[in-house]
């Protein structure tokens, strides 16, 4: 079933490009399912032949990478998955293309004249950092900024459609399981804490940003990104769905709010497309914005030092060839000692593996959380289990009194 | 308003020896999702024929092909497998430069050979001179 976006900002499309965009949906399924397990079993007799043969088997991901690189399923799975990827913003381009004008007016009049109570904010002078407008990440052309020359909101159309079909659908209604994994997550674990004042950073089109107003309707909610197409995308699509939240542009290394000023600040998908640099930026910019005892949570891929060598080989290949030059070097840290580093008391970190609201639903969901989990567990998260995926998060909490 | 670029910037990925064998991957790519857009638009006409009360997907699966029909589909077909293989056969000359002992290089010698076979003309080989064979 072709997702749909479930908005106001949907584009029409055509019965080609509809059969494009399947297409591409069941070509990546393949890709991920059927040849991913040609490629790991291919996978296993090598390193079986190195185990009986008494040599050194993988030791990690780069290992794996060495041992696969020149077998011929690994080229396929590579070049299909890699064409995959860009079919996917080519299936919808056209589309978003030939509503451009029709588009700009909808998320403009949406921004305007909806009474809802959110906001956005953008800056005229502001300087997006190059780490973000000059690389088209995960092959998306244009990157995150894509149409800003003309003022308006197709780098979020693109992203916001793109994903609709990379997902299968799998990411919920309105692409925003992640969110809703989260805040639930919160919600359940940490029940004494109720948040007032929200920021999620790098919100990109609000829609992990949304779930957070309706799991803590009493919140005020605020998002920042650098990108202000996907900021204008971003608002016109909450202010579509009826929730409040307040999008500004801003740059997660130099937040303008004040100290103390937030109980919970988010991330999700985010930190992996930031130089280690810029990372560090945000922990620390995350810790002061934090009031005293709030609590920092960050949504992301399973670092390398919990996986099996072949995981990280697999997640790593995203940072090899799908133009996510700072995947490896992020998913290669140590998460308590960044966290440490920005500040935070390290007996405050934690980690956990969450499943899929959307997917297990309510009923379910709490049960399957885990809090610091074991090594089997976490070597699993990341990837698809037997039910959903379970996702890698990390946080701490800022001291509750002293100093900043 | 400017529109969208298709293309992603900076070089892209090849994972074969040869780039062009990825190349060829994605033109297949791009003809499967061609096809697939036609097989839609048939589904959605077989449906729609349904509905209406045209023909049924039972009437299809069973249409006999006459021996006319049969002779113009095996046509069709031949026509489009040699159309595909179209290349099969070609003899391929390589166009790289070649390295020779002393560490220069130079274009390989292209030959061609005319009709009555008395002359072969040489091209190449490091001169840009079409001359005749002794």
């Amino acid at each position: 079933m072709l997702p749909q976006l479930g908005h106001e900002l949907q584009v029409s499309r055509t019965r080609d490009e509809d059969a494009r965009s399947r297409f591409v949906m069941n070509l990546r399924d393949y890709v991920l399912n059927d040849v991913a397990r040609q490629m790991q079993d291919t996978y296993k007799s090598r390193r079986d032949a190195l185990a009986r043969r008494d040599e050194d088997v993988p030791a990690d991901g780069d290992d794996v990478h060495d041992l696969l690189i020149d077998e011929p399923i690994f080229k396929f799975y590579s070049a299909v998955r890699y064409n995959a990827q860009e079919m996917c913003h080519r299936a919808v381009i056209p589309a978003i293309d030939r509503q451009r004008e029709d588009l700009s007016k909808r998320a403009a009049a949406l921004s305007s004249e909806r009474d809802v109570g959110g906001t956005l904010t953008l800056d005229p002078e502001f300087q997006v950092p190059r780490y973000v407008e000059g690389i088209d990440v995960h092959l998306m052309p244009g990157s995150y900024v894509a149409g800003d020359d003309n003022g308006d909101a197709r780098g979020g159309a693109l992203y916001d459609n793109a994903i609709s079909i990379f997902a299968f659908g799998r990411l919920g209604k309105h692409m925003d399981d992640i969110g809703w994994s989260m805040s639930k997550f919160v919600r359940q674990t940490f029940a004494d804490f109720k948040p007032k004042k929200i920021l999620d950073v790098g919100c990109t089109i609000g829609h992990n940003t949304l779930p957070w107003a309706q799991v803590f309707p009493d919140a005020e909610v605020h998002a920042v990104d650098v990108a202000a197409p996907v900021l204008r995308y971003a608002h016109a699509r909450a202010q579509s769905l009826g929730v409040p939240v307040h999008f500004s542009q801003q740059s997660a290394e130099d937040l303008k709010f004040e100290d103390n000023s937030f109980d919970l600040v988010f991330s999700s998908m985010f930190l992996h497309e930031l130089p280690l640099a810029a990372i560090k930026n945000f922990l620390r910019e995350a810790r002061r914005v934090l009031k005293p005892g709030g609590l920092m949570l960050n949504m992301e891929l399973p670092p390398n030092c919990h996986m099996h060598p072949y995981d990280q080989f697999y997640l790593d290949w995203d940072s090899r060839y799908n133009n996510e030059p700072f995947y490896k070097t992020f998913r290669d840290q140590n998460c308590p000692e960044l966290c440490v580093e920005a500040g935070f008391p390290r007996d405050t970190f934690f980690h956990a593996a969450v499943p899929q609201y959307t997917i297990v639903k309510e009923d379910k969901f709490k049960d399957l959380i885990r809090i610091n989990p074991n090594a089997e567990m976490l070597a699993k998260t990341g990837t698809l289990a037997e039910d959903c995926v379970h996702r890698y998060c990390f946080g701490a909490w800022k001291q509750s009194s002293g100093g900043n | 308003m400017t529109k969208l670029s298709e293309k992603t910037r900076g070089r892209r990925h090849h994972f074969f020896d040869d780039p062009a064998m990825d190349q060829l991957l994605s033109m297949l790519l791009a003809t499967l999702s061609e096809l697939s857009v036609t097989r839609e638009r048939l589904f959605a006409m077989q449906r729609l024929a349904e509905e209406k009360g045209l023909f049924t997907r039972e009437e299809i699966e069973g249409f006999q092909f006459s021996e006319d029909d049969e002779n113009a589909l095996s046509e069709d077909y031949n026509r489009m497998i040699k159309e595909c293989f179209y290349p099969l056969g070609f003899d391929y000359r390589p166009t790289h430069k070649v390295k020779s002992a002393d560490g220069t290089s130079h274009r390989p010698e292209t030959e061609f050979e005319t009709q009555d076979q008395s002359t072969v003309l040489r091209f190449g080989g490091g001169s840009n001179r079409m001359k005749a064979a002794s």
